[in-house]
């Protein structure tokens, strides 16, 4: 049997090992040479901090009680870390990119950079831990137990108390001397780490031996084990059911919750990259750690008498077979287990009570008064020293209240969904974007509530809050307030009852008061920076602020230390193109990396607020700085708007202008056509006129003179009025308004109407029209009026223009589908190409063409004419003479027979 | 000594009046119908005076008027303009253009003929 | 004739080049989650009983089944954490 004397001696040896590693890996940190100390075999032997004494020792108690439930607590940070490139990579990424320095540092970053959900976290953090540190003392003490003989004859209950005493004391020692060394702007803690990842080789070492020592010693390999199992092991074959999921899930949140978790992976992190290793590494670990949990309890349920607490199998095992040193390594693998536990959970409770709760009451209880009071730094420092104090001296306070009572296990998962309340919260913010601090709040704290009263106040059974009789019989009496039964919900165990009323009540709180509040403007900018964390370089929005660098670098000097300080000044002030010692422009740039620096110190939303509180250059709130924040996003959400509006009345502009242009375009057209209109007016007019006053003023005149200059008068007025109809005309076919007297005519005698019109014309010059059988026989439905001051234009049009000495205009018809075609050809030179262009233009008169008679609107009015009998008027080109075309629509109505309408021909 | 006037229109009506009126004047009278030919025209009859239609066949009065007073001959012959475009913008072009007058169709007889007396004056 | 058709080529190969890193990454992460949710299918699902159920060896069947699925996960992250550490070059990015 092992002295308690030696044993005590083999622990301060082992601790001074401890201490000497810590003290290398701090000393290589400074030197920048850590090597081994941050290589990712480093990192992820730090995360077997998740293995504490309670899986250490108290995985073989539960295998050796409940079967194979044990593993989940394996299996649920296996999956997480399978699964890291999904979560654990983001959390990474953002916790590296934010400077974030514990979980409720990055829950507050996330909503706004809030202070109430950092002390809400906080508080919970820390009374979930409580209980938790309690555990490894009281692991600590059942261990030194074990060689009980060595208290000296003291009773044993003191005895125990003493040695839970001391080791809080010699924990809370080593934590604070290599916990808050120094104020680091990325929180990490080499020193720490290295130590813890020797420990954790000497755990996982002392298990592996105890269990081929116990498969292969003890028994005779494998299959010699497998028939010790006792039949109550067996009875437990079905193992899904509610607890076992439940228990899967509870330790993967827990693996990402809990303060010493969310420590050691993401603040502790130093390279991205040490995650891909840790992501099989550590699920291998966990894998080699439980590997001989099962043969060790059905080992020590075979060969140890019944009655022994199978808690302690690990020690009890090799003790009872006389294997001193084995027993002592698995003695130094439980207290490596614990000690590493209860160090990194001290360090980041103890820094976020300075941070989250500290600093900020002592910001609002002083800075207010008076800005150059107290040292930060010392403040920071000292805060964190009394906070590891207090935890652990809480942790041994609880372990007082509650020694004796309760398995290792229930309290370590009681913690598991406390600090489980977390999750919603988290997982929202990282990838819901309409999650809100409100939301966050209220459901963690809803969460918070729910398990304190179903879970964390039932497991004092009794002695603390709740009386035995309101856990049995709900409080005052009221049996739907039982804690196991809540509502009258009966789930058999207890864990899976309170794990579904605070996960789900926190969970639907969480989305409904997020779908119910509006975020923040600075909520929104935290939002999409943690949710689009791997598509944007960090940037951070700030405003722009008014302050002095001499106020910065006091400030500065007092989170960071003096040496950092001038470090940072230093080259803020070289790229800004300055002389060292020099002090750099407060540009924004160098405010938001000082912030930062600040926020690897502080937590975020303190060092926000410190920095506001120096740069508005007034005292006011934290409050006050996130409403000044709100504004600078609210004002940046005005202006994009605005950007947009102008974008859309720049648009408008453009149709305007657009608009605007056409309607010139057709003043123009409006305008040259009433110019044309008056000088085809004003010519007959002035003739008029100027005979009108010669007949007037002139005496002397012979009667023939008069009677010329009379018809002339007679003529002009003749053409005015003719012309004032064209103009007329045109204006109402242009616009549709003429009235068509449709009715089925043969075409011969619309012909003839216009050989009757052109009459003087074509014996005048002797012109000649053909016009064959076929044509004169058409029955076209059609305005013959209209149709033959078309035919009387083109005639005309073609004997005036003619230059041939005997004009012959021929007649031709074509019949198509539903159309026919008649074209007109005559004898004469045909139409220039210049020409060509302009014969359908208003007032277009020929280059050639000259006197009265006139106006140039007889194309036009033609082609109007057709168009509204649904045809077209087409000039087709020379044959040597014009040809133009008349395409007409040619449909002879079944029901009517058109010869018996039409006159008869004559 | 009897004024020479170049009448430039094609308004066969308009000549026929005009031709009375300032024979009446004991004027004599030159016509002729067309752009083409006018500045040769006003050249070789070096008129007292020219009656220049704006609208004309084939060449445009402003242009014809251009060339009159580009020409060292002709720069000097009073131009008197007539237009039955009463724009505002036209009888700018034309005095611009070095039109000694500007008229607009219809025109009083007496008017056009005391005009005509103070140019050839 | 070619003329034509060249760029239509060209449009074809640029398109598909711009598509590739996006749908790579994506075909990347679908990877990544594959694993979780095997690890979820195997251990925290009534498949978990369905199989040890029929298995004569009792217990220590079960524990033989648990322990295989795990050491198999293990195994293939250990590979999914070499593949994706080839493709991500953002860490580097970012720094």
């Amino acid at each position: 049997m092992l002295s308690f004397n030696l044993l005590l001696t083999v622990c301060l040896i082992y601790v001074a090992g401890l201490f000497g590693v810590a003290f290398l890996a701090e000393k290589n940190a400074k030197r920048k040479k850590l090597g081994f100390f941050s290589s990712p075999v480093t990192y992820t032997l730090s995360i077997s901090v998740y293995c504490t004494a309670w899986t250490y020792y108290g995985a073989v108690g539960s295998a050796a009680r409940n079967g194979l439930e044990f593993i989940t607590i394996y299996l649920g940070p296996t999956l997480v870390f399978i699964g890291w490139w999904w979560l654990l990579r983001k959390l990474v990424r953002i916790g590296n990119t934010q400077r974030i320095t514990s979980i409720a540092d990055l829950i507050s970053a996330r909503y706004g950079k809030s202070t109430t959900l950092a002390v809400i976290i906080t508080v919970l953090s820390v009374i979930g831990s409580t209980p938790y540190i309690a555990l490894q003392l009281q692991s600590l003490t059942l261990s030194f137990s074990v060689f009980s003989d060595g208290f000296g004859g003291q009773d044993p209950a003191t005895a125990s108390s003493l040695t839970a005493l001391w080791a809080a004391v010699g924990l809370a020692a080593f934590t604070i001397i290599f916990g808050t060394r120094n104020l680091d702007s990325n929180e990490r803690h080499h020193g720490v780490v290295s130590a813890i990842a020797v420990e954790a080789i000497v755990k996982i070492l002392a298990l592996i031996a105890v269990g081929i020592f116990v498969v292969w010693g003890v028994a005779d390999g494998p299959n010699d084990i497998m028939s010790r199992i006792q039949p109550e092991i067996m009875r437990s074959q079905d193992i899904f059911t509610p607890r076992w999921v439940t228990l899967i899930f509870l330790s993967a949140t827990a693996v990402i919750c809990l303060p010493r978790m969310f420590q050691v992976i993401v603040v502790e992190n130093s390279d991205e990259k040490h995650l891909s290793m840790a992501s099989w590494a550590f699920p291998l670990y966990l894998f080699l750690m439980s590997l001989f949990v099962l043969p060790i309890a059905i080992a020590g349920l075979d060969i140890l008498p019944a009655g022994a607490n199978p808690d302690l199998f690990v020690l009890t095992i090799p003790l009872t077979q006389n294997q001193d040193a084995l027993a002592m390594l698995a003695f130094l693998g439980g207290f490596s287990s614990a000690t590493s536990m209860v160090i990194v959970a001290a360090i980041a409770l103890s820094t976020m009570v300075s941070n989250h709760i500290v600093l900020p009451l002592w910001l609002w209880l002083t800075l207010s008064r008076s800005p150059t009071s107290e040292d930060v730094r010392t403040l920071l420092l000292r805060s964190r020293r009394i906070s590891i104090a207090v935890i652990l001296g809480l942790g041994f306070l609880y372990y007082q209240f509650t020694s004796g009572t309760g398995g290792l296990a229930s309290i370590g998962l009681i913690a598991f969904l406390g600090v489980a309340q977390v999750l919603p919260a988290l997982i929202g913010g990282l990838f819901w974007q309409s999650s809100t601090r409100k939301g966050a709040i209220w459901g963690i704290t809803a969460g918070f509530i729910l398990w304190a009263y179903t879970s964390f106040l039932p497991s004092f059974e009794g002695n603390f809050i709740l009386s035995q009789s309101a856990i049995s019989n709900g409080i005052f009496g009221l049996e739907f307030l039982i804690p196991n039964a809540l509502f009258g919900v009966m789930i058999d165990d207890p864990l899976v009852h309170a794990t579904v009323w605070s996960l789900g009540i926190n969970t639907i709180t969480f989305i409904i008061m997020s779908m119910i509040s509006l975020p923040r403007p600075i909520e929104k900018v935290q939002a999409s920076q943690f949710i689009h964390i791997f598509d944007q370089p960090a940037t951070s929005t700030t405003l722009s602020r008014q302050t002095t660098s001499e106020e910065l670098h006091i400030l500065s000097q007092r989170i960071l230390g003096h040496q950092i300080t001038q470090k940072l000044f230093n080259k803020a002030a070289r790229t800004q193109g300055k002389l060292s010692g020099q002090l750099p422009d407060p540009t924004n740039d160098f405010v938001i990396d000082l912030e930062r620096e600040f926020a690897g110190s502080v937590g975020a939303a303190t060092a926000h607020a410190m920095i506001g509180q120096i740069a508005s250059g007034e005292a006011i709130s934290v409050e006050d700085l996130i409403k000044v924040a709100d504004e600078t996003a609210q004002i940046m959400e005005y202006s994009a708007r605005l950007e947009t509006q102008s974008k859309e009345i720049e648009q408008t502009a453009e149709q305007l202008r657009q608009a605007n242009a056409k309607l010139r375009e057709l003043s123009e057209q409006k305008d040259a056509f009433l110019s044309q209109v008056s000088h085809e007016l004003r010519t007959p007019m002035t003739s008029i006129r100027a005979f009108a006053e010669i007949l007037r003023d002139e005496d002397h005149m012979g009667k023939d003179q008069i009677s010329h200059f009379s018809s002339i008068i007679h003529d002009e007025s003749i053409r005015l009025t003719y012309l004032l109809d064209e103009i007329l005309d045109l204006s109402f076919l242009e616009h549709g308004k003429v009235q068509l007297k449709l009715s089925f005519t043969k075409f011969d005698k619309i012909l003839k109407r216009a050989m009757n019109a052109t009459q003087t014309l074509r014996e005048q010059s002797g012109a000649e029209i053909q016009i064959p059988y076929n044509l004169k026989n058409l029955v076209i439905e059609t305005d013959a009026d209209r149709l033959s001051q078309v035919l009387i234009n083109l005639i005309s049009n073609a004997i005036k223009h003619s230059d041939a000495d005997k004009p012959i205009i021929r007649f031709s018809l074509e019949h198509f589908e539903h159309t026919v075609q008649i074209e007109m050809t005559d004898n004469g030179k045909g139409i220039s190409a210049e020409n060509a262009e302009i014969i359908f233009q208003k007032f277009a008169k020929l280059s050639s063409e000259q006197g009265a008679g006139s106006a140039g609107l007889g194309l036009p009015i033609s082609r109007e004419i057709i168009r509204n009998l649904g045809g077209k008027l087409l000039y087709v080109g020379n044959n040597p003479g014009a040809v133009f075309n008349i395409i007409l629509p040619h449909s002879i109505s079944p029901l009517l027979d058109p010869a018996e309408t039409i006159e008869p021909a004559d | 000594m009897t004024k020479k006037v170049l009448l430039i229109e094609d308004e066969p009506h308009i000549v026929e009046a005009l031709s009375f009126l300032l024979r009446r004047e004991s004027w004599q009278v030159e016509i002729h119908n067309d752009g083409i030919g006018a500045v040769n025209k006003v050249s070789e009859l070096t008129p007292d005076l020219v009656i220049l239609d704006v609208m004309l066949p084939n060449i445009g009065g402003m242009e014809i008027l251009h060339d009159i007073r580009q020409n060292q001959q002709t720069a000097q012959t009073p131009v008197l303009m007539l237009t039955a475009k009463g724009q505002q913008k036209d009888r700018k072009a034309a005095e611009d253009a070095g039109a000694s007058l500007f008229m607009t169709k219809p025109f009083s007889n007496q008017e056009i003929i005391a005009s005509i007396r103070e140019l050839v004056a | 004739m070619s003329d034509l058709e060249e760029p239509s080529v060209e449009n074809l190969t640029s398109s598909k080049t711009t598509e590739d890193k996006p749908l790579l990454a994506q075909k990347r992460n679908d990877l990544a989650a594959l694993l979780p949710i095997c690890g979820v299918l195997f251990f925290a699902t009534p498949l978990i009983s369905t199989i040890t159920n029929d298995n004569p060896s009792g217990i220590g069947g079960t524990a033989f089944y648990i322990f295989s699925i795990w050491a198999a996960l293990i195994l293939a992250a250990y590979g999914l954490a070499r593949f994706l550490r080839g493709t991500d070059t953002n860490p580097d990015e970012a720094d």
